[in-house]
C-alpha cells in the first residue's frame, strides 16, 4: 500500500484510455466495424440532415392514400396521402435524440448503482444488486409498457422509463467489473489515504471500466432505439400526425399491398441503424477483449432477445 | 337532465339510453364505424352501377352457408333485439327478428311486419295493422298483442327505443284484433312511423327470453357465443314466401381489419365489412368484389356552444370554414363517401336543398376570429379511434387550422378513456353517428339538456320550438318544411362541423349474390341477408 500502488493505478487509467483508442482502431480495421459504422452513420445523417432536404412538409397532402411511387413522391404516399419519403426524412431525429438521451441516462444510473454496490459491499451491495435482479426479471418492453400505459407518455417519462429499463443490465456489467477493480491495491491504497469514496470511484475505478462501458453503451443504444420505436409503433409517445419511423410502420400496414414503401422504408432505416450499431459495437468488443470474450459480452446478449 | 356518458367498453346488457347503443351500429372500443351506400352511382367507386351490381349474377339460388367476418363486436355481444350494442349484434338480430318498419337501403322507412301504420287527425292515436298468418320460430302465432308486448318491454326496461315512443300511453293502447293494434299517445305525436324504423324496434313474442331467442325473422337460432360466433339456420316457415335463400348463416367476430383481410383472403369467410379505404386497392387487385357505398354516417367535430371560445358564434363559424372538405375526404377516406355541409341527416326527406356548400376560407376564418378576439387561438381537439377515420380527421383538421393561425393539438385517447372522461365534457372533440332521420338526430343531439348526446351543447329556443312543432305534426310536407328551417339554424349557428359523410366499404367473394347499394351505413349490405344467396 504505497505510492507505487497509486502510480500503478494512474498508469492503469492511462492504459485504459489507450485501450479504447486501440479498440476503436481495431474495430475500424475489421470489415464488421467498418460496415457497422457506415450503416449507423448513414442513418444518423439521414435523420439529422433529412429535415433539411425533405421535399414536403410532414402533413402535406401529395396523393390519394397509399398511392404507389409517382412523380413528386418517389416512395409513394402513406395512409393519409402524405409523402412517405419526407416523413422518413423527418421521422428519425426525435427518435434518435430520445434514444441517445435514455441510453445516456441509463449509463449514468446503471454505473452509479453497479459501482456503488461494488465499492460499498455489505448490505448496500445486497440491496442494490437484488433490486437490479428484480428489475431484470421483467422483460424490458413489458416494464416500459406497464409504466407508460399507467402514467401516460410525456417525453421526460418516456426517456426515464426506457433508462430505468436499461439500467439494470448496465449495473450488472459495471458491478462485475468494478468488484475486481475495487479490490486492487491501488484503489485500496487511495481509500486508506482518506480520499472520499466519490473521488476514488471517479478517478480510479470508473476509468478502468471505460472499455466495457463503451461496449455496453453501444448495445444499449441499439436496444433503446428498438424499444422507443416499438412504443411508437404501439401508439405511445407520439402525437398523432407526427412523423416517426415506428408509427409509420403501424399506420401504413393496411396500405402495404398498394404502397409497400410506407412500411418498408421506415422498417429498413430502423433495421440498418440497429444492425449497424450492433455490428460496430461487436467489432469494438472483439478488438478490445479478443474474439472469445467478445462473444460473451456482445453476441451472447444478442439484439432482440431478452438481454 | 344529462345522464352519464356511456362507456362503450362496458355496455353489456346495460340499459342506459346511450347513443352508442342508440345511433350507432358499431363497436365497442374498436376502431370501426360502419358506413353506407347510395342507390345511385355507387359513390366514387364506379365499379358498380345497379342495385344488384357486383357479385354473382343470374337468378338467386337456394342453399349454402354464408360466412360473415364482422368487426366491431366483443364479449358483451347480445341477441336481445331491443338492447343490442355492436355491429355484429345488429347483423344478428336482423336475421332472427323482424321490425314493424325498417330503414330500407335508400334510408326511407319501409313496412316489414307492419302492413299499415296510420294516425288519426291529430296524431294522438295510431292504428298499426300487421301481416296476417305470421308465426314465430317456435310455431306460435304472432299477433297485435305481441306488438304491444314488444313496446311494453322496451318501455319497462328503458331500452333505447323507449325514448322514441314519445308520449305513448300503454294503458290506453290495446289490441283490436289479431292483426290490429291501437296505440294511444297523451299528446299529438306525428313521427311514429319514422321512429319505428329506428333499429331497436324488433318485434318479440310475449314471454320473450333473449337466452332462448324466438322471433319471426328469416333465420332461426342454432348457436351463439358472445364475442365469437353465431350460427342461424333457415326459417322454413318464413312469412315472406321464397325467402330466405340461404340454408345457414354464420356470423364471426373478427377483431381488427388485418385479421379480417387474412380470414377473407384465405377463404374462411365470404364477406368482410366496415373496412377502411386503405384495404380497397389490395382487395380489388385480388379480384374480390369490393363494394363501396356512400352513407349518412358522420364523424363530426363537436364545438361546445356553452364554453369558450365556441360560446361566440363567430368562432363556430370560423371553425366551420377551416376544413378543405374534398381534401379531407380524399385523405381520410380515399375520396369515397361524400362532402358534408355541417348539417346531419343528408338523406332525410326534409333535408333542405338550398344550403350553399360551405368551402374552406381561411382568410374569412381569420377575420371572424379576430372580430371575436381570438386571433391567437390554441386549443385541444380531444379524440379517440371510435369510428373509422376519426383520429385521422382530427389530424387533417389540425393541419388545416394552422393556415388560419389556430394551433390545434390533437389529444388522442383510447376509446374507453375518451367516453368515460372526455366525451360531452370537452370544449372541442369528435363524435360519430350512423345515418338516422333528421328528427331522431335532432332529438338526441340538439335540444339542450333534453338531448342525451348533445356534444355541441346546443340550446337554441327557436330550434327547440321548431322541433316541438315538427314531432307533433302529422303532415309530412309541413314537417319537412320545419326540418328545413331547423337545418338552416344549424347551418348558421350550430356546433357540429360535418366536413364529410363517410363511406361503407365491404368485400365479397365472387360467389355471393343479392348485393344492393344502401346509404344506411349498416355494413354489409344493410344486414339484408335474407335476400342474399350463393352461386355454386
Amino acid at each position: 500500500m504505497t505510492t507505487e500502488a497509486v502510480d500503478a493505478g494512474r498508469r492503469g487509467n492511462r492504459r485504459e484510455r489507450g485501450a479504447i483508442r486501440r479498440a476503436l482502431r481495431g474495430a475500424l480495421r475489421s470489415w464488421r466495424g467498418r460496415i457497422g459504422l457506415v450503416m449507423a452513420l448513414a442513418v444518423l445523417a439521414l435523420a439529422f440532415l433529412g429535415p433539411l432536404v425533405a421535399p414536403h412538409a410532414a402533413t402535406d397532402f401529395v396523393a390519394l392514400p397509399s398511392s404507389p411511387r409517382g412523380p413528386g413522391y418517389p416512395l409513394g404516399s402513406d395512409g393519409l396521402g402524405q409523402d412517405v419519403l419526407s416523413r422518413v426524412l423527418l421521422g428519425g431525429r426525435k427518435l434518435l435524440l430520445l434514444a441517445v438521451l435514455s441510453t445516456g441516462l441509463a449509463l449514468v444510473l446503471g454505473t452509479l448503482i453497479g459501482v456503488t454496490a461494488a465499492y460499498r459491499r455489505g448490505w448496500a451491495e445486497t440491496a442494490l444488486m437484488r433490486g437490479v435482479d428484480v428489475l431484470l426479471a421483467f422483460p424490458q418492453l413489458v416494464f416500459v409498457l406497464l409504466v407508460v400505459s399507467v402514467l401516460g407518455t410525456p417525453t421526460w417519462l418516456l426517456v426515464l422509463t426506457v433508462a430505468i429499463a436499461q439500467a439494470p443490465q448496465i449495473a450488472r456489467v459495471v458491478h462485475a467489473g468494478a468488484q475486481d477493480i475495487c479490490e486492487r491495491d491501488f484503489v485500496q491504497a487511495v481509500a486508506l489515504w482518506g480520499v472520499p469514496p466519490r473521488q476514488v470511484i471517479a478517478r480510479h475505478v470508473l476509468p478502468s471500466l471505460s472499455t466495457p462501458l463503451a461496449v455496453e453503451a453501444g448495445l444499449r443504444l441499439g436496444f433503446s432505439i428498438v424499444i422507443i420505436s416499438g412504443l411508437n409503433f404501439l401508439g405511445f409517445g407520439v402525437q398523432p400526425g407526427t412523423p416517426s419511423w415506428g408509427v409509420m410502420i403501424n399506420e401504413n400496414r393496411l396500405g402495404m399491398a398498394s404502397n409497400p414503401w410506407g412500411v418498408v422504408a421506415p422498417a429498413l432505416v430502423l433495421a440498418i441503424l440497429a444492425i449497424g450499431t450492433n455490428l460496430f459495437t461487436d467489432a469494438f468488443a472483439r478488438a478490445a477483449f479478443g474474439e472469445d470474450r467478445a462473444d460473451d459480452t456482445v453476441i451472447g446478449s444478442g439484439m432482440g432477445a431478452t438481454p | 337532465m344529462k345522464i352519464a356518458p356511456p362507456n362503450p367498453l362496458n355496455m353489456a346488457g346495460a340499459v342506459d339510453l346511450n347513443r352508442r347503443k342508440f345511433l350507432q351500429i358499431t363497436s365497442l372500443g374498436l376502431a370501426v364505424v360502419t358506413t353506407g351506400g347510395l342507390l345511385t352511382a355507387c359513390g366514387s367507386d364506379g365499379s358498380s352501377s345497379s342495385p344488384s351490381s357486383g357479385g354473382a349474377s343470374g337468378a338467386p339460388k337456394k342453399g349454402g352457408t354464408l360466412r360473415v367476418g364482422s368487426t366491431g363486436g366483443g364479449t358483451t355481444d347480445t341477441l336481445d333485439p331491443q338492447a343490442w350494442a355492436t355491429l355484429p349484434d345488429q347483423l344478428r338480430v336482423q336475421q332472427l327478428y323482424d321490425p314493424l318498419v325498417w330503414m330500407a337501403a335508400d334510408g326511407t322507412p319501409t313496412m316489414v311486419l307492419a302492413k299499415e301504420i296510420t294516425p288519426n287527425a291529430d296524431g294522438t292515436e295510431w292504428t298499426i295493422t300487421i301481416q296476417s298468418g305470421v308465426t314465430t320460430h317456435n310455431g306460435k302465432p304472432f299477433t297485435a298483442e305481441d306488438v304491444l308486448f314488444s313496446f311494453q318491454r322496451i318501455l319497462d326496461n328503458k331500452y333505447p327505443g323507449a325514448f322514441l315512443l314519445g308520449p305513448i300511453d300503454m294503458k290506453a293502447s290495446k289490441a283490436v284484433d289479431d292483426t290490429t293494434a291501437k296505440v294511444v299517445f297523451s299528446k299529438p305525436f306525428g313521427i311514429l312511423m319514422n321512429n319505428l324504423s329506428f333499429p331497436y324496434f324488433y318485434m318479440v313474442p310475449r314471454g320473450f327470453d333473449p337466452a332462448k331467442p324466438d322471433g319471426t325473422g328469416p333465420f332461426k337460432f342454432k348457436s351463439f357465443t358472445a364475442g365469437e360466433e353465431s350460427t342461424f339456420v333457415r326459417n322454413e316457415n318464413y312469412w315472406q314466401s321464397g325467402l330466405p335463400y340461404l340454408d345457414e348463416i354464420v356470423i364471426q367476430n373478427i377483431t381488427d381489419e388485418s385479421s379480417q383481410l387474412s380470414a377473407f383472403q384465405s377463404g374462411q369467410v365470404d364477406i368482410v365489412n366496415a373496412l377502411s379505404a386503405g384495404s380497397v386497392a389490395a382487395l380489388k387487385s385480388g379480384g374480390y368484389n369490393v363494394k363501396i357505398n356512400e352513407s349518412g354516417n358522420w364523424v363530426p367535430f363537436t364545438m361546445n356552444c356553452q364554453a369558450e371560445p365556441f360560446s361566440d358564434v363567430r368562432v363556430r363559424q370560423a371553425f366551420r370554414l377551416i376544413p378543405n372538405r374534398q381534401q379531407m375526404l380524399d385523405q381520410v377516406f380515399g375520396g369515397y363517401g361524400k362532402v358534408g355541409n355541417d348539417v346531419f341527416s343528408p338523406y332525410d326527406a326534409g333535408f333542405p336543398s338550398d344550403l350553399p356548400q360551405r368551402e374552406q376560407d381561411l382568410d374569412q376564418a381569420k377575420s371572424l376570429l379576430k372580430a371575436a378576439g381570438y386571433s391567437d387561438l390554441s386549443i385541444k381537439l380531444t379524440t379517440a379511434p371510435a369510428a373509422a377515420g376519426e383520429v385521422n380527421m382530427a389530424q387533417v383538421f389540425a393541419t388545416a387550422a394552422k393556415g388560419a393561425g389556430i394551433n390545434v393539438q390533437v389529444d388522442e385517447h383510447d376509446v374507453g378513456t375518451f367516453y368515460s372522461n372526455y366525451y360531452l365534457k370537452v370544449p372541442f372533440g369528435t363524435d360519430y353517428g350512423t345515418n338516422q332521420s333528421f328528427l331522431a338526430n335532432a332529438s338526441q343531439l340538439m335540444i339542450g339538456d333534453n338531448s342525451f348526446y348533445n356534444a355541441n351543447h346546443f340550446d337554441d329556443p327557436e330550434y327547440t320550438q321548431l322541433y316541438d312543432q315538427a314531432v307533433t305534426s302529422v303532415d309530412d310536407t309541413e314537417r319537412n318544411r320545419i326540418i328545413g328551417e331547423m337545418a338552416h339554424i344549424d347551418y348558421e349557428r350550430g356546433g357540429y362541423i360535418v366536413p364529410v359523410f363517410s363511406p361503407t366499404i365491404e368485400a365479397y367473394t365472387p360467389k355471393v349474390g343479392g348485393i344492393s347499394d344502401y346509404i344506411t351505413g349498416v355494413s354489409p349490405n344493410n344486414a339484408d341477408f335474407k335476400n342474399m344467396w350463393l352461386a355454386s
